[in-house]
Formats: structure tokens, sequence, C-alpha cells
């Protein structure tokens, strides 16, 4: 083991109070059965820096009855609770569970409060050697589970549980729930799957277009077949969002009386709009254009983001009441002191529209890409010219060429210092550009505009050698005597762009840096109270998720700043939620649905090139997401009979006791307990009397295996009539489960061969067995047969 | 070895560990050193093996399933390899070692009907298994042989001698009826 210190605790209080002072970096040792396996392995998330011995805490072994029914201290052992007189008269199926756990020796040392609180039991988690090495599985902060196609008889047949986000969510800038929505999409429930969207993304039809879709690029999917379609599926959600703006994306229901200025309505400013206006703000968004949409509606090409799109959105957002203020320019109309004085706070988003100079010889003749984006977007569309030559290996760049192209040039070439490998487009966009005939040039450095009669007639450029330094830094370095001339007559700068801040006054107290607002990553705060910024302002160009996703945030900050106070977290009222379910098709080999698009030859500057899916095809694409998570059965044995007994947890924290049913403290993985909580007593309410109670535990070996499926039981039969039942089935999902749908089969009726198979049946509705062990299904209808007629 | 220092320290809040620990391995009393003799993440079965050189006790699993590492701690049959030396103070232990005769040298009963019964091949898991019977022994002389099997439910025997360790264990269980 590593070394870690070790403290003895006299209180409970002293526990819970050291277990909060180390803020997740002590554990409890009770028996230590458990506990001392985990360390061994290394196999916890982070590897305690203190154990606190709690044996030493007087009194927490005590099993005795009062008025309200039994209650056992959590330091009670597992071999005191079997041999204990009041539980082996009147609690049974406690005694044959405890009984039944481990071996004589672990029975002797093991705690209850240890049994219900021990780590999973996923063999790939908990003996990473004995499966070929270190495992990182979902649960240990990896991507996958490699339960789901492996051995498997320790794991569930009713779905998984997660506790952090998976792969798809995390690698998401905005943190979209995607599975949840991907799941309610195969329910059938789209108007909850647009609200689970919404809550991360407000612009799903927008990003469902143009998003390099990080999340795709993780889907644990991927490794196995072919990632989940993760962005066209958000594309015909947006866009049945849009279909339904009326009924989905409504005013909210309540002004604050508070007021917010937007500038800029690019992604950003949009998306803060959108959040605010939804937590009752009243919101002013300015922008010195036309039209509402910034980069969406000036920049990104028709073909990739239909302007119809860009328009509808922000019809919905201005719907809920939010103001458009446009060509209006800030700075020169209004000043950013007149929108703070008249507004109770600010939101910077004006974004990065200015040409970037790279002191080129002759730059002064060429053209600034994103205007000529900018102008194709304001109606103008014509011939750039014959060559057209783009320098920069961006996704702008991408555009800029492929635009000049369906304009009608006759050529376009895209000159790059970096490799082809390097290049900052992305793959699919530089594919894409190569399809369309663009000739890239790659690893050559611009060096001088080859000029006659004032204009443009081609570039002289030389050899980069390479583009990074060794801290990847960027660094370029040239070889001069490798040189190469395109002829040209127009030259496309696309090699970045920069803020324009020029309606910051001089001695204002908003800090720039190095071109850029400086806020705070997590509030977007300024330092100016009630100014916030986000969007490429702060961060300088990047994607639109990550503008929408930085307009979020300062949202929710500006929120909390506009309201005085925090809202109320909601602090963990967590009730039982149903297991993560996917299709039970999930292993058949797949291939991701193609989005349909249109021929090369028929594309053009103003008609979008993919041409949707629709609902059949999302919903097929729903069907392959494996809802990740953990997938390992519960393994505590008397956490299954606490289940049929009604038991309640008493929890002490650092702030009071507080207790909880059984079944909600396993809703979580590793439980609900938190990280400076511990258990102190099991209670339980007496069982009916004259139930029959009985405990039955399948495993493979009698003497000290955990179980492969278990049932417990508790069922009061009068004059062979089951009159009252609660079943409970454990080692066959993440938590025990009450079995109500056997509960409901048998009760009011006799008890017969004839109703335990119905029960058996029902006890396995809705199963989603995995690749290797359906044979825990047939254990399961077999043992709750047993059970009932035993 | 103590000093007054050490004594009054605290963390966290909570008072760590005494400093000193004393054990008792096979009748002869031993006083270890946090720190030193004994670091907090030493097993009871590391501190007998290799820090106090009572090798008979063994280590297969080192995780609490397979009953090698059985000793007797104050009488009762537990795990050293699950169980932390720290919290073992003021401990008797007995290792299969405490089971000759101090005078005559001469093997205990149950390891003379271990050899009678041939139960074990490679021996491995028969220390633990020695001492597992010892403490049913101790508390009912005579056990039946499902008793027996309950008993040493958690010993692991590779070489599959379970059903001579039950017959070794049973001849001595009758002697005792
Ligand atoms: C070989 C083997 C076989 C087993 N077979 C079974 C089986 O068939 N069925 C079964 O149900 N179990 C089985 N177990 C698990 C066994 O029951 C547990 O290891 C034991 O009950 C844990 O108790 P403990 O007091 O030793 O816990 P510890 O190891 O001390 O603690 C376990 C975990 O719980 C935490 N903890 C302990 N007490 C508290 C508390 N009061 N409040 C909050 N957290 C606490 C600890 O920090 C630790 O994370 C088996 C274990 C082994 C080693
Ligand atoms: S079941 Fe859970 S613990 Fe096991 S491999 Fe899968 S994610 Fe990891
Ligand atoms: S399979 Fe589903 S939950 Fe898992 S990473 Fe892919 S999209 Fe996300
Ligand atoms: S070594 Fe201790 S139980 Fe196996
Ligand atoms: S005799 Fe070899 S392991 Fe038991």
């Amino acid at each position: 083991m590593k070394s870690f210190k070790h403290v003895n605790a006299k209180t409970v209080n002293e526990a819970v109070k050291s277990l909060k002072e180390h803020e997740g970096r002590a554990k409890l040792i009770a028996g230590g059965t458990d506990l001392l396996s985990t360390l061994k392995d290394k196999i916890l998330p982070a590897y305690p820096e203190t154990v606190i011995n709690i044996k030493t805490i007087p009194n927490l072994n005590r099993i005795g009855e009062d008025g309200g029914g039994l209650k056992i201290g959590a330091l009670a052992k597992l071999e005191e609770i079997a041999q204990s007189p009041v539980v082996k008269e009147k609690y049974k199926l406690l005694a044959e569970a405890a009984e039944a756990v481990a071996t004589p020796q672990i029975r002797r040392m093991g705690t209850i409060g240890g049994n219900l609180c021990q780590d999973v039991r996923c063999w790939y988690y908990r003996y990473p050697h004995s499966v070929g090495g270190r495992i990182l599985c979902y649960l240990k902060g990896g991507k996958g589970c490699y339960a789901l196609t492996r051995e498997n008889q320790y794991h569930s047949i009713f779905g998984g549980l997660r506790d952090a986000s998976p792969p798809c969510s995390s690698a998401c800038p905005g943190s979209v729930d995607i599975p949840s929505y991907l799941s309610q999409i195969r329910e059938g429930d789209l108007p909850e799957a647009a609200k689970t969207l919404l809550n991360a993304n407000p612009l799903p039809s927008v990003t469902g277009r143009v998003c390099p879709h990080f999340c795709e690029q993780e889907c644990n999917r991927g490794d196995f077949d072919e990632s989940v379609s993760i962005r066209d599926i958000e594309r015909f959600m947006g866009d049945y969002i849009l279909d339904n703006a009326d009924e989905i994306i409504q005013a909210p229901k309540a002004d604050t009386g508070k007021s917010v200025a937007i500038i800029g309505s690019g992604p950003a400013g949009l998306s803060a709009a959108y959040y605010l206006r939804m937590s009752g703000h009243r919101v002013t968004v300015f922008d010195r254009t036309e039209e509402a949409g910034g980069m969406l509606a000036y920049v990104i090409p028709a073909y990739r983001l239909p302007k119809d799109i860009v328009r509808r959105v922000v019809k919905a957002i201005e719907n809920t009441g939010v103001e458009f203020k446009l060509k209006v320019d800030v700075g020169r109309d209004v000043t950013l002191d007149d929108l703070k004085r008249d507004f109770d706070g600010v939101f910077i988003a004006n974004g990065a529209w200015n040409p970037v100079s790279i002191g080129l010889e002759g730059e002064e003749l060429t053209r600034f890409g994103m205007e000529f984006l900018a102008n194709i977007n304001l109606g103008v569309k014509e011939v750039p010219g014959k060559k057209v030559l783009v320098i920069g290996g961006g996704n702008a760049a991408v555009d800029v060429a492929v635009s000049a192209l369906r304009l009608g040039a006759e050529e376009a070439i895209m000159a790059c210092l970096e490799s082809r490998e390097e290049m900052p487009a992305l793959p699919w966009e530089i594919e894409l550009a190569v399809e369309q005939g663009v000739k890239l040039m790659t690893s050559w450095g611009p060096h001088r505009v080859l000029k006659s009669d004032g204009k443009v007639r081609g570039m002289e450029l030389v050899r980069c050698t390479s583009v990074f330094d060794g801290q990847g830094r960027f660094a370029p370095t040239f070889d001069n005597a490798v040189k190469e001339t395109v002829a040209a007559d127009q030259i496309m700068m696309a090699v970045g762009y920069a803020t324009d801040f020029s309606f910051i006054k001089p001695g204002s107290s908003l800090k720039v840096e190095q071109g850029l607002i400086t806020a705070d990553p997590e509030t977007q705060a300024t330092g100016v109270p009630g100014v916030f910024a986000g969007g490429s302002v702060t961060h300088g160009p990047a994607t639109v998720i990550e503008a929408i996703a930085s307009g979020k945030r300062a949202a929710a900050a500006m929120d909390v700043y506009l309201k005085g106070k925090a809202k109320a977290e909601d602090k963990d009222e967590k009730t039982a939620e149903p297991f993560l379910r996917f299709n039970s098709d999930y292993l058949k080999k797949t291939s991701r649905v193609e989005m349909p698009k249109l021929p090369v030859a028929e594309r053009s500057i103003d008609v979008e090139d993919a041409l949707g899916l629709g609902l059949a095809e999302i919903e097929g694409e729903s069907n392959r997401c494996f809802n990740c998570g953990c997938v390992s059965a519960s393994s505590s044995d008397m956490g299954v009979v606490l289940v049929a007994l009604g038991a309640r947890i008493e929890i002490a924290g650092p702030g009071g006791v507080r207790t909880v049913p059984v079944e909600e403290f396993f809703s979580s993985l590793r439980t609900i307990l938190e990280a400076d909580e511990m258990v102190t007593e099991i209670q339980i309410p007496p069982p009916p009397p004259g139930a029959k109670q009985t405990f039955i535990k399948f495993r493979l070996r009698e003497s000290v295996d955990f179980p492969i499926v278990s049932v417990a039981s508790v069922i009061t039969v009068d004059g062979g009539i089951c009159r009252d039942a609660r079943i409970v089935l454990g080692a066959v999902a993440p938590a025990p489960v009450r079995a109500t749908m056997v509960e409901q089969a048998i009760t009011g009726k006799a008890i017969n061969a004839k109703t335990a198979e119905a029960a058996s049946e029902a006890a396995v509705t809705g199963v989603i067995p995995l690749k290797m062990n359906a044979y825990k299904v047939e254990i399961t209808k077999t043992l709750v047969k047993r059970a009932i007629l035993s | 070895m103590k000093t007054d220092r050490d004594k009054g320290k605290a963390s966290r809040g909570v008072a760590t560990a005494e400093k000193n620990i004393s054990l008792t391995v096979n009748g002869k009393p031993y006083e270890l050193m946090v720190g030193k003799d004994v670091n907090p993440d030493h097993t009871l079965a590391y501190t007998l093996r290799e820090t106090l050189g009572y090798t008979g006790t063994k280590i297969a699993c080192d995780h609490g399933s397979c009953g090698a590492c059985t000793v007797l701690m104050d009488g009762e049959a537990v795990l050293s390899c699950t169980m932390l030396t720290v919290e073992c103070d003021g401990k008797k232990i007995t290792t299969i070692e405490g089971l000759e005769n101090r005078e005559t040298g001469g093997l205990h009963p149950l390891q003379q009907a271990f050899i009678d019964n041939t139960a074990f091949q490679c021996g491995f898991c028969t220390p633990g298994i020695i001492m597992s019977a010892k403490a049913l022994l101790d508390k009912n002389p005579s056990p039946t042989e499902e008793d027996i099997k309950q008993e040493l439910a958690g010993h692991y025997c590779r070489c599959v001698s379970h059903y001579l360790v039950v017959k070794a264990i049973l001849s001595l269980a009758e002697k005792g009826r």
C-alpha cells in the first residue's frame, strides 16, 4: 500500500469533522475488509491522505429493538447480526443475508456500515491486473465500460448508472447532456428532448450544422463501430425546435425588473440573451449590423448555414421578449458608459471582426477574407477573380476558397504554413474543399505580393520548414532558398481576425491584454462591477459552441449578480432515478447514418449542401447510443434485504443527521453519501407479523462468492392468498431493485405455481442484458419463483 | 522511543494513533514504534512476516478471500492481510509458530493430525487452516463435520486437500467427545 496517515476517531463528530477537513482526501475504515483491498490495488479515484479509524467510536455496534423497530449501529459486525437472538427471531431475513456474506473471518471483521458502503464490485474495476493491466474504465474517469461486451457475471441486466458525465458530454464545450436527450428521442418524447438540449445550447439548429462535433470524436461507440452521429441528430432537433418555437421557447412567467444590455448579436450574445431572458430579465441586444447573428449571419457561408435559419433563431429569441437594437454602433451611437448607466448589467460580446496584418510586402493589395464572406452574405455575388489565392489553413480559409470557386473563380488555391496534418482546418472541411476543387499548397509561407500596374499578379512563397517550436508555440521558420511563384489575380488573407476595442475609452477600468478582454473563465466577469464579457473578445476566435457556452456562463453569473444572491442550489433531493436505458440491439454492429448532400456539381453559394435527416433516421441513430454509464451490479447482500424490510439509513454529516430510505441511499453509483458523511445507524421497522421472509442468493462457490443474483422477499399470506409483498432483486442492477411488477402480480392472488410463473415473467420486464449475461435473466426468474413458493 | 512531543501531536482535529503499538505474539511481548518499526499502511500479515519474522503466516491473495493469512487474535481467527497493525495495539496474536509445545518443542496435536491424515500437499494454505481449526476446537472441542465445513469456508486450498483437512480435524473432534 502507498502510505497514509492513520487517525482514531473517538466520536462520530470527530470522524465527520476530520472528513470535512480533508475535503475528499480521507477515507473511513471500519472492518477494513473492503477498504484495504481498494488501497492495495489503488483503485479509488484519489488515494486517501488519511485513513480515519471509526472502530474506536464507542456504542456504534449496538443491536437492539425499541418502539420503532430494530436499530443496528453501523459498526455492528455481520457475524454479530447473524447471531443476534432478536434478529434471528423477528428479522430473519437480515440474519440470513449476514450469514451468506463472504466467509466466517470476513463476517467477524466486516461491519454492516462497511457492507453498505463497499466500493463497486466490477471485476474490471477491482482487478485490472487480471484482465491485462491498467484499465481506465468509465468509472475511473476513462472512456468505455469494459463489461458491456466482455465477461460480466457481476453486472447489471437492467441498465447502468452515471456518476460523472459521459465522454461525449465532457468533450462538448457546452456540456450538452447528449445521452439524456437521445434517450428522450428513443422514448418518442421530442418536446422533452428539446428541453434537455436547450438547457445547454439555445442554438441547436446552428451548431447542428456548423459545430466541429467535439462530442463525436470522443463517443464510445466509435471504439465499437462508428460514433453516434450526434450533430446530425442535433440539427434535426434544432429544426424541430424552430418549427415548434411557439410552444417550446416561451417568454418567462415573471419579470425580475432588472435590465441587461448585450453588445453583439453573435452566438455568445444570443446565448446570453436567451438565458438571461429565461431568468426573467429584460434584455436588449445592440449590434451595428442590419441583421442580428454576427458571424452566423455574415461570415459562415449560406451553403453551410442558411440565413433563413439564423433569422428564425433570432425571431424565436425575440419572441420571448428580447429587444434587438440593430444598426446601433456602440462607441459611436451610444457609449459603454451610457449602457452602464441605463442598464443593470452589460455583456460585451462584439466578437473579432478586424483584419490582422502580417506585414507582407504588397499586403495592401490583398483582400481580407472575412470581408469577402460578409459581402457575399450581404448579397454581393460577383466573381472575386479568375485565379484566387487564399492564404491560411484554417476553416475560414476553406470557406473563402470554396466560396470563391462557387462564385465562379476558375481556380482557388489555399496556401498555408502548416503541413496537411498540422492544418488547423478540420479534416472533413479540408476534404470538402478538395472535393470542390480547391488546390492545397501546404508548408509554404507568403513572401511578397507580385504586382504590376498596381494590380496583383501573384505571390512569391518560400518553404516553411517548421511552424511550431519545441514547446509547441507558433514560431515559423523558413528556407528562403526554396521559392515558388503562384500566379493569381486575387489574394485573400484568412490568417485570423482581431478584436475591436474602439468603444472602450482610454482610462477605462476594463482590462485588455493581448487584444482580448480579461474575464474570469468561470463567470466571464471583467472585474468592473456588472460588466461581463464573452465570446471571441475574451478567448479569441473559436467555435460557435464555445461562444455559446461563454454566453451561458455569463448569463448564469449575471443572474446571480442581478438578483443579488446565489441561486439556492437544488441540494440533493435525489429520488431514485431509473437506470440508464439503451436499445437492446445496441451490440449489433451498425454504421452511422450518413447525411445526404447535394452532388458536388449542384452545390452553390447560397443553397445548403446538407439535405437533413428525417425523424425515422434520427430515431435509428439515437438507438445506437450506449447511454454510457457504469453497469456494475450492486453487491451488498445487506442492502437487498434492507430494501425488502423497508429500512432507513441514518447518516451523520457536518450539518447534522439525516435519514434516508435504503433505496435512495443506493440511487447513485457508490451511494449518495457525500465525502464528509458517514453512516451511523440502520433503522428497520418491524416486518408484518407472520410475514414469510426469504433470502435466496445464487453464487458460484457457496463458501465465499458474491451474488450473481439474489432475491429477498417479505410476503404476507393469509388463507393461501398473498395479502402483501415486498420483493427485491439484488446483483442485477446498479442498486437493489424493488420488483414492483412482481409484487403486483402476486398480491391478492393464491400462491401457487401459476402465480409464481407469472410473477417470474413480471420480474424481468424491461431487462437489457449485456452481451454475455443473458443467463442472469433466467436465474432471476427461477429465484423469484422459488422465493414465492418457498 | 516515544517523546512527549509525539504524544501531543494531533492531526487535523483527531488525535493520532498511539505512537507505540504493543503486541504479544505467541506469548512474546513487542513494542513497535509507528514510523519506525511499523507504518500506518502495514498490514498485520506484513508486520508478522517482514518485521517480526513469523513467516509461518502466509500471504496468498492479500485480499481477504483465501484464508492463508489467518492468525488468532485474542483467540479469534482473523485475516491478518486485511487488518492494519496500527489497529492491533494491545492484542494477543497466535501464529502457527506458537502452536508447538514450548517445553518439548513437539508438534501440536492439530499439526500431528494433519500429518497423520496427509491433509496437505504443497502446504501453503495449511498454517491458516490450522489456525482456524484451533479457534474452532478451542470454542467447541467436539464440532460436527458440518461445523468444521462452516468454519473453514473461508479457506482456499489450491491442492484440493479439503476432504483430508476435514478428516484430520474430525479425528481430534472425536477425541474431544
Ligand atoms: C472475499 C470477500 C467476499 C465478500 N463477499 C461478499 C458477499 O458475498 N456479499 C456482500 O454483501 N459482501 C461481500 N463482501 C464484502 C464485505 O461484506 C465487505 O467487505 C464488508 O462488509 C465491509 O465491511 P468493513 O467494515 O470491513 O468495511 P471497510 O472495508 O472498513 O469499509 C468499506 C468502505 O465503506 C466505508 N465505510 C465503512 N464504514 C462506514 C460508515 N459507517 N459510514 C460511511 N462509510 C463507511 C469505508 O470508507 C470504505 O470505503 C466480501 C468481501 C470479501 C473480502
Ligand atoms: S461496469 Fe463500471 S466499473 Fe466495470 S468496467 Fe464498466 S464502468 Fe468500469
Ligand atoms: S455512446 Fe452515447 S453516451 Fe456514449 S459517448 Fe457516444 S453519444 Fe455519448
Ligand atoms: S492472504 Fe489473507 S485472505 Fe488470502
Ligand atoms: S495444500 Fe497446497 S494450497 Fe492447500
